[in-house]
């Protein structure tokens, strides 16, 4: 008896128009998020926008702040990935990569990954932010499921950041920030599917829940609370 | 039980023949909503507030490109009247109600969505310019614009070429006011162009 769960999903394929297990025959497209293990030597790189809106308590306006991210994972041998990923809106970069494992069951795929990375954030404005920085050593660790359909693949990925050390200098008040700490948790649910002719689209929304959202470094964040903050992002695959 | 005959149904559904929309058809879609609109607010409107949910209605637009594959972007228009109630003059009601609060706001948004050959699941990002009024005989105005999140989801039928009439239902969460509304909506598609 097929669980009731898989028969949900067989219905909204056949709503979606998509047909239900007459071979993947898109199994050859190969994806970022979707954690089916990769042809060894070859890779995946994505470039794309995010949206992020930082908690109201934190900006006292909901304005998205927006980010250029690009992503890249690569196929080892026997199920090993190697992956990178990076983001930037030039005030905070974030980059951050490792090593992932995957495996797929028919369309079912999971990866398990563990990155290493930095952010390092600076702006220099006359008179209010003279020579202001912060950086940031981080440890992501990152598990990602996937679903395979005809048409297009769906993906969870929840993961946990731990932050080495950090520290900012903001307006010549020089502090350490969180250190030796779990700082954010994070789920993502993406959509990929192929878009125009041969290219491929990363779709999806992020929802974080941080004490220290690596946006507001600017920021005097006296709230000493984990908030939720909500990111939009959507990545072409070159 | 009811399940196998869903399965049946949508099989069926599925394998209606559709308007030529194969691999390579790029598409412009027109569609036009109306919705009544059931407003939730998680805030008092006024001090002394009742919880009702707040009738209105909806009149949007939006222009989707579609090509060839599931997914289509658009942008999306219109006009909506979010809540509209005549408010107490004084805090004991003995005055009555002389002063009437619109809330309204004009959507401008940015939409994704994923269309089958029946089935068309979207979400609309981005601001929608909101407009309150209080009439007590010299009307106050102000505005401001707040982001808003609508998901939507639609069934389509076929009603002439190029035409379809469809069934939807939209939710759509104003973050900044707390205000989540259902609109249970038709909308009636127009392809503008193929190519």
């Amino acid at each position: 008896m097929t669980p009731h769960w898989i028969r949900t999903a067989l219905n909204l394929t056949v709503l979606l128009g998509c047909t239900w297990y007459e071979g993947v025959s898109r199994d050859t497209l190969q994806y970022y998020y979707e954690p089916r293990p990769l042809i060894p030597s070859t890779s995946v790189f994505q470039i794309g926008g995010s949206a992020t809106l930082l908690p109201e308590p934190v900006v006292e306006n909901e304005y998205p702040i927006p980010a250029i991210d690009v992503q890249y994972k690569l196929g080892l041998a026997n199920e090993w990935s190697l992956v990178a990923s990076g983001s930037t809106n030039l005030f905070s970069n974030l980059v951050h990569g490792g090593l992932q494992w995957n495996r797929a069951w028919d369309r079912f795929s999971l990866g398990i990954a563990q990155h290493v990375g930095g952010f390092v954030g600076f702006i220099s404005a006359e008179g209010q932010f003279d020579n202001s920085w912060a950086w940031a050593g981080i440890g992501v660790t990152l598990v990602r499921a996937g679903f395979r359909l005809d048409d297009y693949a769906l993906s969870v990925t929840g993961a946990a950041s731990y932050i080495i050390h950090s520290e900012s200098n903001v307006a010549d008040v020089n502090a350490q920030g969180p250190s030796g700490t779990w700082n954010d948790l994070y789920l993502t649910l993406a959509v990929e599917q192929p878009f125009l002719k041969e290219s491929l689209i990363a779709l999806g929304f992020s929802l974080t829940y941080s004490r220290t959202p690596y946006q507001t470094w600017l920021l005097f964040n006296t709230y000493d609370q984990r908030l939720f903050v909500p990111e939009f992002f959507c990545a072409i695959q070159l | 039980m009811t399940t196998p005959v869903m399965i049946v149904i949508l099989l069926l559904l599925a394998a209606t023949p559709m308007q030529a929309q194969d691999d390579t058809t790029y598409a412009v879609e027109l569609n036009v909503t109306v919705s009544p609109s059931f407003s939730f607010f998680e805030h008092d409107r006024y001090e002394g507030a009742s919880h009702d949910v707040m009738f209105g209605t909806a009149f949007t637009s939006r222009v989707m490109w579609h090509p060839a594959r599931l997914l289509a972007f658009g942008v999306m228009t219109g006009y909506t009247r979010i809540a509209s109630e005549a408010l107490p003059t004084d805090s004991n009601h003995t005055a009555g109600f002389l002063t009437r609060a619109t809330l309204t706001s004009i959507p401008l948004q940015a939409v994704v969505s994923m269309q089958g050959p029946n089935l068309e699941v979207g979400v609309c990002m981005g601001p929608h310019l909101m407009m309150t009024s209080i009439d007590d005989g010299k009307p106050a105005q102000g505005s401001r614009m707040e982001l808003n999140l609508t998901l939507l989801a639609n069934y389509r039928f076929d009603l002439a070429p190029d035409v379809w009439i469809a069934p939807e239902l939209r939710l759509s969460y104003f973050s900044y006011r707390g205000v989540l509304s259902v609109l249970p909506s038709f909308t009636i598609r127009y392809d503008l162009h193929r190519y």
